[in-house]
């Protein structure tokens, strides 16, 4: 080969590997969304619209004694806030049908209702002859009852929103289905809104604060909050989730409390918490009452009142269970869910009545004291009809549930008859019934059972120190600002069980 | 074409006169070869005159005609596309002989190639592979015909460096070319890139095309400039049959059956009964579905004896017009009915890195492909110079399949064997892919000898749909009572459960357009030939979802429903005005362009092929999420040079031994730069419109010896470096670190290995053989928990794992027996796939492996009166099943069914898909 033969082949090499170092990265434009600049409010038809038609979002003050309606999606903007002052109603125009005529209400700095028990505020549906609204005859016809229709969208919050509260405010008619705006909430157009969705996977934390407040139907979830803290208190669920769903559904990176709440006729748990792989759910439950949960699931092993899965822990004590598929459970495994945090659990104090004889599957749906299988163990303090059973190497317990002890642990609630409501299919009664009263009644097994701080013997709070979060974390959180208008209000637990004790404190509602 | 005037040759070397005593009882062998590449030819007739003896050459091209006389013979020498021989010799005792044969024409300096050659066989095959610029591995269509397989998929397998991505039926669907999965490889259809009907990606299923219609398939290796540059791992070209030299006529017909279609019925329901649109299609976006727009035949299943199989080709041709039109028409047509049954356990992840398993399935499929295709190739010369032809193919698979589950939970409700909660379904699944492409090309002598140019219209256009996907669903179970837990259990009662009915649809159609300019001249005395050209493709994609949830209406004074039959499921629609929004409902636009320049040159043994391709990527996507969002849209534009350059030195005529270097890029997938957002239970699942696009830089090295024709031996080597390959991980957003799990760029990946192919006859046997080792690695995040100060943490440890699809080894074999003159043909094929990932967790440590896989299939062929064939062909011979497993064992307390505690591992799938048999009988003219 000759040279200037070899030079030719050399220099084609050169010139090859010289030029590939000229690839540039790649030039990326990816579309902004439209930014509208929020206005404060000057009318009561909602929302306004700019020059090209587009909604302008909301913010500054809705005046007390006001009707405000709403008649498709409004926005709170990050950086505003939305104030109700008490006594403002607001009615959404929609009819659940679609996405476009179920409007929602999308949070993404602060809303701030601020409803007194004098003056309550209200976010429901505006009814119509083809909206109607639900009544108290509805009482087990999940079919034909328009608590179940999801005429709108509830609130759904964006990855930065700041604060959502909401005190003595009603919230009615929640689910209508997602739209084609539904990635942006990790969601999918059609399905189901949650009535109120929080989840910040922004730069911070939420603040989720929900008290003395009313839920009244909903499609699927009720309260479903991810990555906030928050503070849920002394609220009434009723009529929540249609065939499957839950009051609250508490997710990963959440902590704070429930307590006082009475959830009534849920499709599956009355108040759940669940973490994720790898993440924590922290939750104090306590002072609950939870009464007939978990019959419109379609599913057969979701539990039916409290639940805690996948990591989730918490302090779960004082809470009354009536007539609900399945007590407390601290889940090890089922169908949704993964182990809960045992090491940061604590449990105990907690009363469970099933007000059906034997027996208790057959026909009708099963009701359990505590599910087998699972970590769940009656404590010495609890009041139930579970007796334990050999702990397997993985910590689950496979105990036995005692058929006969029908209304056996009967909280005497003041105007509720177990008994009465337990007869044929009550037990899948989903509307409080008028005048009902769960306070307790004397010689209630639920009186001066509870732990509480102060509380000596069966009635403290147990201690356990290697449980690093709920050392940190504490019972109940302080994790809220407390008091005042943007502060969580929070009860103490009692030294009753149940949302109503007999001292008074704790929820506040008439029913 | 150049006048080149080649000598007519007859070239006896040798005569060796064995006894003069004799008169008769004399042998004459002989060998035949190519005169210019000295390769053995195969199936040549011989025959002489006087004696009417006559017999074909054998796989190493030799011959034996007994029984002569002495005396003086014309012996006629036929084979087609060389030049008949007809000569004289006399026989006066045993003689050997050895002569070859000139071709017809030669077209190795031409553009036009002469359309005389059969391209279609081995030997054609192998010379290809000789004389290709690039590492090449070709498939001609004889060995295609012979072997076992009736997709271009599985053809694949048979070729070094190449194992498949199967479907859920064990069909090879993907072809992963050097542990470089789909994403990394294109397919061609006569050269010309092709559209993918695949709704979220780029690459072609190769279960659509039948294997009869090709004429060979070529897999390329590397890439020279004039090739488009978008693969890391190779190319598969499919050849279709070009027209012939004279009239063609191939026909075949067969049937066959599923061995366990023999053992059960096929569970079949009836695919007219599906509704080819979403009452969103049908009645417009303000339409509300109500419960009766859903249908329900879909969904009932009966059992019934399947049909056996029809598969039927034919292809036709022939020259009119003074050899100036030539016409080749193909047509195939395959249905075949499978019938197979799997187990699923997937990998649930428990704190602290355990493996739970929480579901056992087992599934019963029946599926009925039917799969035709259709192609036309017409070419006129108009004269010496130029050339038009016309090329339509259209491939067409019809998927019905039917998959009914039985998954019983593990945990609680469960109590012990024979217990639990028990999940039921059916599910329907009709697909239609179509893949039709149309090329106007022509090829000009603008200076004979010097300047040729050629240049391609196309129109491509490939889609899918999936019309009324549905699967129902009931619970149940045997439970034990909580009261009296060690009683016999009960059964609980079939709750009917929220379903889904989606409708998908997709189309990917490309404009394009090719030029190619080659000149010849020659500098310093060395002759070059110059290339230089450009495309421009178009592309539009297309995709549309609809998906509506039927929910249960509780029976009367019940809060469920009870399950029945499908027809007496009453459902309201959840969602009634489906959904429109829904992030697989994008459009996507991809105008490539693209120009190279390259040289060819050769100084003495050493041919040279540099040069390098710019490609200019703009490609763009819209979605259809409201203003208010971010990434309602987005546009992606990058350039790449890539140069590349190819030594091939010629040591000997038999013997080449290659370098070559190129880059090469990958583009994203459509669907990855989509800004999907799904909120798992775990993290959020989020496309990801800032996806860097894939690019390496490849090196080989081969060896390559064609000690005759049909026979090789190749020994290469390969290292690639892959810089932003496009994996799954996890990526973290906010101060809060939220976890996503998106598609991204994670840092560089290496591969490397070699191959070694073999391949050697004896007389009427034969073996092929080829191995190939491949050693990549790549490092994403994964996730995993640990407990520390008493609370559980995640962490994303870094895995280092193979790519997904890669076999650190893969096998052929083939034993074949072929006896020209018996006109029988028998092959045993074994092919193995080594151990490889083929689903890559999101948890460490949790990827799915397939399990070593040994397949074997046979196929044989006998000649039968004088221009029929019967052909049979069993695949699967043993029934080896499809296993994958876990790296760990399951931590499940009451044991989980078909596992192997003592293994270490967790069996998370296992496929049976019974043996194919295959009758047939074919008809060549």
């Amino acid at each position: 080969m000759t040279k200037s033969k070899i030079n030719i082949c050399l220099l084609s090499t050169v010139i090859a590997a010289g030029i590939y170092s000229c690839t540039k990265t790649d030039d990326i434009r990816i579309s902004e969304p439209i930014r509208i600049v929020g206005q404060q409010i000057s009318d009561t038809i909602l929302p306004q619209k700019d020059a090209s038609g587009n909604a302008i979002p909301l913010k500054g003050t809705m005046l007390s004694g006001k009707t405000y309606h709403i008649m498709s999606d409004v926005t709170i903007n990050e950086g505003d806030t939305l104030y109700l002052q008490p006594g403002v109603k607001v009615l959404v125009h929609g009819n659940g049908l679609s996405p476009e005529t179920s409007p929602a209400i999308y949070v993404n700095g602060s809303l701030v209702s601020d409803g007194s028990s004098e003056a309550e505020n209200w976010f429901t549906v505006f009814e119509t002859p083809t909206v109607p609204k639900s009544n108290p005859t509805y009482k087990d016809d999940v079919v034909n009852d328009p608590a179940f229709k999801g005429y709108w969208g509830g609130f759904q919050c964006g990855p930065n929103a700041k604060l959502l509260l909401l005190r003595w405010t009603h919230i009615e008619y929640t689910g209508g289905p997602w739209g084609t705006n539904a990635s942006a909430y990790g969601a999918k157009p059609g399905d189901a809104r949650f009535t109120l969705y929080m989840n910040n996977t922004g730069t911070e934390r939420g603040h989720l604060i929900v008290e003395d407040s009313w839920f009244y139907g909903s499609k699927d979830d009720g309260i479903r909050p991810q990555n906030v803290y928050m503070s849920l208190m002394r609220n009434t669920f009723q009529k929540m989730g249609a065939t499957g769903g839950e009051s609250t559904n508490i997710k990963d990176g959440t902590y704070g409390d429930m307590a006082y709440n009475l959830t009534y006729g849920v499709a599956t748990n009355g108040l759940k918490t669940s973490g994720a792989d790898g993440k924590t759910c922290l939750v104090n439950i306590y002072n609950n009452t939870l009464v007939n949960c978990g019959f419109r699931q379609t599913k057969a092993t979701r539990n039916g009142s409290i639940n805690t899965e996948t990591n989730a822990g918490g302090f779960v004590f004082n809470n009354i269970i009536v007539n609900c598929k399945a007590g407390l459970r601290i889940s090890y495994q089922s169908e949704k869910g993964k182990p809960s945090d045992t090491l940061n659990t604590l449990y105990g104090n907690n009363l469970t009545c099933i007000g059906r004889g034997k027996p208790m599957g057959g026909a009708e749906q099963f009701m359990i004291f505590i599910e087998p299988n699972q970590f769940t163990l009656k404590q010495p303090t609890d009041l139930n009809s579970y007796v334990n059973g050999p702990i397997a190497a993985n910590g689950t317990n496979a105990g036995t549930n005692i058929g006969n002890d029908s209304l056996k642990y009967d909280p005497l609630f003041v105007n509720y008859d177990v008994a009465q409501n337990s007869i044929g299919k009550n037990y899948r009664n989903y509307v409080i019934p008028a005048g009902a009263d769960f306070h307790l009644r004397t010689g209630s097994p639920a009186i001066g059972t509870g732990a509480y701080k102060g509380g000596s013997g069966s009635n403290a709070i147990p201690y356990k120190p290697n449980a690093t979060l709920l050392l940190q974390y504490g019972f109940p959180m302080t994790k809220l600002p407390a008091g005042g208008t943007f502060g969580a209000n929070i009860t103490l637990p009692n030294r009753d069980l149940g949302a109503f004790p007999t001292d008074g404190s704790g929820n506040k509602h008439k029913y | 074409m150049t006048k080149l005037v080649l000598p007519f040759l007859l070239l006896i070397v040798a005569f060796h006169h064995t006894s003069l005593s004799q008169t008769t009882g004399f042998t004459l062998k002989g060998k035949l070869t190519d005169a210019q590449t000295s390769e053995a030819l195969v199936g040549a007739s011989i025959s002489i005159s006087g004696g009417h003896k006559a017999t074909v050459t054998e796989l190493d091209g030799s011959f034996v005609l007994k029984n002569l006389s002495a005396g003086s013979y014309t012996l006629h020498c036929r084979y087609v596309g060389y030049k008949t021989i007809d000569t004289t010799l006399t026989v006066n005792g045993n003689i050997s002989i050895a002569f070859s044969l000139v071709r017809n024409s030669d077209a190795l300096n031409t553009v036009i190639v002469s359309g005389k050659r059969d391209g279609s066989s081995d030997a054609a095959a192998r010379r290809t592979e000789q004389n290709a610029e690039n590492v090449m591995n070709i498939v001609s269509a004889r060995s295609i015909q012979l072997s076992p397989d009736i997709t271009v998929a599985n053809v694949l397998q048979r070729v070094s460096g190449v194992s498949l991505e199967r479907s859920s039926s064990g069909d090879g669907r993907y072809a992963i070319i050097r542990g470089m999965d789909q994403r990394y490889n294109y397919t061609l259809i006569n050269g010309i890139k092709i559209p993918s009907p695949d709704n979220k990606n780029r690459y072609v299923p190769l279960d659509i095309f039948p294997a009869d219609l090709v004429e060979r398939i070529e897999v390329n290796k590397t890439l020279t400039p004039n090739m488009e540059g978008d693969a890391i791992g190779g190319t598969t070209n499919l050849v279709m049959r070009n027209a012939p030299a004279g009239m063609y006529l191939n026909a075949s017909l067969s049937t066959g059956y599923n061995q366990t279609l023999f053992d059960r019925k096929f569970d079949a329901y009836p695919v007219k009964a599906i509704n080819k649109k979403s009452p969103y299609e049908a009645n417009g976006p303000d339409y509300s579905a109500q419960p009766q727009d859903f249908t329900r035949d879909n969904l009932n299943y009966t059992k019934k004896n399947a049909a056996p199989n029809a598969i039927a080709s034919l292809a036709i041709g022939n020259r009119f017009f003074n050899n100036k039109l030539g016409i080749m028409l193909g047509g195939t047509y395959q249905r075949t009915y499978r019938a197979y049954s799997s187990i699923f356990n997937p990998a649930d992840f428990q704190e602290g890195g355990l493996l739970f398993i929480k579901h056992a399935n087992e599934r019963e499929y029946s599926t009925r492909l039917t799969r035709s295709g259709f192609n036309a190739k017409i070419d006129y010369n108009l004269n010496d110079r130029n050339r038009i032809s016309l090329y339509n193919v259209f491939c067409m698979l019809d998927d019905a399949q039917t998959r009914l589950t039985r998954d019983t939970l593990q945990p609680a409700p469960r109590t012990r064997p024979g217990t639990g909660q028990v999940w039921y379904y059916g599910r329907s699944k009709f697909q239609r892919q179509t893949i039709y492409n149309s090329t106007l090309q022509g090829e000009h002598v603008l200076i004979p000898g010097k300047l040729n140019v050629d240049w391609s219209a196309v129109y491509s256009r490939a889609t899918s749909r999936i019309p009324d996907w549905a699967e129902y669903e009931y619970d149940g179970g045997y439970y034990t009572d909580p009261s009296t837990p060690n009683d016999p259990p009960y059964q609980h009662p079939n709750v009917v459960q929220n379903f889904n009915r989606s409708w998908w649809r997709n189309t990917d159609r490309d404009l394009s357009g090719y030029l190619n300019v080659a000149y010849s001249g020659q500098v310093l005395n060395t002759p070059y030939t110059l290339t230089v050209g450009g495309m421009y493709r178009d592309k539009h994609r297309d995709n549309h979802y609809d998906n509506y949830e039927l929910r249960p209406v509780p029976d009367a004074g019940s809060t469920n429903q009870i399950w029945t039959d499908i027809y007496h499921f009453n459902w309201s629609v959840f969602n009634p005005k489906g959904t429109p929004g829904e992030a697989n409902n994008y459009r996507s636009n991809e105008k490539v362009a693209a120009g190279y320049a390259m040289v060819k040159f050769r100084i003495e043994n050493l041919e040279t092929t540099a040069g390098v391709r710019v490609e200019n990527t703009k490609q763009d996507f819209e979605t259809d999420v409201p203003i208010t969002q971010p990434a309602k849209s987005g546009t992606i534009t990058y350039t790449d040079v890539l140069p590349g350059i190819h030594f091939k030195y010629i040591l000997n005529a038999r013997t080449n031994l290659r370098l070559s270097y190129f880059s090469s890029i990958t583009r994203p997938g459509f669907f990855e730069i989509v800004p999907y957002n799904y909120n798992g239970d775990n993290w959020r699942e989020q496309g990801n419109p800032r996806l860097q696009h894939t690019t390496a830089n490849n090196v080989d090295l081969r060896y390559e010896f064609f000690p005759r024709s049909n026979e090789q031996i190749l020994v290469g080597a390969f290292y690639k470096r892959i810089q932003n390959p496009i994996e799954y991980g996890f990526t973290f957003t906010g101060v809060l670190n939220q976890t996503v799990y998106q598609p991204n760029n994670f840092g560089d990946a290496t591969n490397f290995g070699f191959e070694v192919v073999y391949e050697k006859y004896f007389r009427n046997f034969g073996v092929r053989a080829n191995y190939t080792y491949t050693n990549s690695s790549i490092t994403t995040n994964k996730m995993t928990s640990v407990f520390e100060n008493g609370a559980v943490k995640r962490t994303f440890p870094e895995e280092k794992r193979p790519l997904q699809g890669q076999s650190a080894h893969i096998a052929n074999a083939a034993l074949i027996y072929k006896s020209v003159a018996k006109g029988i043909d028998v092959q045993l094929t074994w092919q193995f796939t080594g151990k490889r990932i083929v689903l890559v967790a999101p948890y460490y440590g949790f990827d799915y492996w397939q399990k070593d896989m040994h397949l074997f299939d046979l196929s044989a062929e006998k000649k039968i009166f004088k221009k029929f064939a019967v052909f049979t062909k069993i695949q699967n011979l043993f029934n080896t099943p499809y296993e994958v497993y876990v790296k760990q064992p399951p931590v499940n307390a009451i044991p989980a069914p078909h596992q192997d505690a003592s293994s270490g591992k967790t069996l998370t799938q296992r496929d049976v898909y019974g043996q194919n048999y295959q009758l047939g009988i074919r008809y060549i003219l």
